[in-house]
């Protein structure tokens, strides 16, 4: 169709009217895009429309402006907040809610896993501490028993040479009927640095080793092999950890 | 078009709440005086005015500048918004007899801008059929079909005189306009 015959249909003006069909409006559309002159027409016949529209404006009651403006505000904040909304985020914040559930289900497990480890570790550690207390408590007993034995001889072992500066000494429990010698550590002076204590006893005037002193026993007392031939004990201190044969300095002597 | 409708356009489509507003203050008094006419009931008139601009706030998007101005868009939402307003009161059948009657018989009766007080006159020398016709299909929001059906008139010829109501409506405005300016000038 040529420019001027389709202006001058009246097709426009039933356009800017809102008086066209859907296909007659889609014709106008095309044209528009195509032909600048059908839109300075259409343009300008919207123009005396929009002028006659001015000519008899009404102007509303101000409440409507008011009542449209707060109606927006209202509808931009329940936009978020209405309850399809609401339910639909519930819905999609399911499978996240089920997840993070999930993990911090594992998290507590593994977490309360490892806490249940600890409480057994010290509970086991507990048990332990609880038996060597026992054991210790029943040595203990022994000695107590020994202590108690009128037969048991308090033997004092006291500085060998008269030289020697400061006065040491060293309590050995000593009982006959029972077969038992024992040497109270904490009588004990400690040796000096680099240096350790021998036990010996004293048979027919020779030293028979009887081992060396552990003085960080956890006991404060050392049980000692009976000698039922000794007739004096005595302590000396030598260079060696495992010791020597003969003594090498006797710091004290104590007879039975 | 204008870039100041361009730039309100522009605003609109960013949601700003200013840009209703000016867009209210711009077009509020054309379009109610359109649907009035449509729905002459205030309460309801004034509730289609509201959801008109409601509905082209919400739906700016859909308007293509390509496809005709600004207002031209504003007032078919009107119109619709009135016409529905007007069907569901079922008072469509009633309201489009008196009207009619009233046009034949004062065809003068719209109410009238005070701020456009000069083109009023201009407006009332324009061929009395031809501001009929203009009152029915723009104001009143008839059909070409319904108006030529009930003036007893073929559509074709319907069609011919919106046409040349429209140019008349050009002409007067076109060439009348600045001297309406003037006399507003030098008005006391």
């Amino acid at each position: 169709m040529d420019v001027k015959s389709f202006i001058a249909s009246g097709i426009l003006e039933a356009y800017a009217l809102g008086q066209c069909t859907l296909e007659e409006r889609m014709q106008v559309e095309r044209m528009l895009q195509t032909h600048p002159e059908v839109r300075a027409e259409l343009d300008a016949i919207e123009q005396a429309l929009e002028q006659i529209a001015q000519v008899h404006a009404v102007p509303p009651p101000s409440h409507v402006k008011e009542a449209l403006l707060q109606r927006v505000q209202a509808e931009a904040g329940t936009l978020t907040s209405s309850a399809d909304r609401r339910l639909g985020r519930w819905w999609s914040a399911l499978p996240w809610a089920a997840a993070l559930l999930l993990g911090g289900a594992l998290l507590w497990q593994v977490n309360e896993r490892s806490h249940l480890n600890e409480q057994l570790r010290l509970l086991e550690q507990q048990r332990a501490d609880c038996e060597k207390r026992n054991q210790q408590n029943a040595r203990l007993q022994e000695v107590v028993a020994l202590l108690r034995d009128p037969n048991t001889q308090a033997i004092v072992l006291s500085n060998a040479s008269k030289e020697a500066s400061g006065k040491v000494s060293a309590t050995v429990w000593h009982n006959a009927v029972r077969a038992e010698t024992v040497l109270d550590i904490n009588s004990l002076p400690a040796p000096p640095p680099g240096y350790y204590f021998q036990f010996w006893a004293i048979i027919e005037g020779k030293p028979v080793s009887m081992g060396m002193v552990q003085l960080n026993s956890e006991d404060t007392f050392q049980r000692l092999p009976f000698l039922p031939e000794a007739q004096a004990f005595a302590i000396s201190v030598e260079d060696k950890p495992q010791g020597n044969n003969t003594p090498t300095q006797v710091l004290m002597v104590g007879k039975i | 078009m204008s870039s100041k409708a361009d730039a309100l356009i522009e605003r609109l489509r960013r949601k700003e709440p200013k840009a209703l507003s000016d867009l209210y203050d711009a077009y509020s008094g054309a379009l109610y005086g359109i649907i009035v006419r449509i729905m002459p009931k205030a309460e309801v008139a004034e509730q289609v005015l509201q959801d008109t601009f409601l509905k082209a706030y919400k739906n700016i998007e859909s308007y293509d500048p390509n496809k005709g101005r600004l207002f031209t868009w504003l007032v078919n939402i009107a119109r619709n918004t009135a016409i529905d307003a007007l069907r569901s009161a079922q008072y469509r059948q009633q309201q489009k007899t008196d009207s009619l009657e009233i046009l034949v018989h004062n065809p003068g009766g719209q109410s009238v801008n005070p701020d456009h007080i000069g083109l009023r006159e201009l407006v009332a020398q324009l061929d009395e059929k031809h501001r009929l016709l203009i009152d029915l299909l723009y104001f009143q929001g008839y059909t070409q079909e319904e108006v030529a059906e009930k003036a007893n008139l073929p559509l074709g010829t319907v069609k011919t005189r919106v046409r040349q109501a429209i140019r008349e409506l050009r002409r007067a405005f076109g060439e009348r306009t600045p001297a309406v300016l003037l006399v507003f000038l030098f008005m006391p």
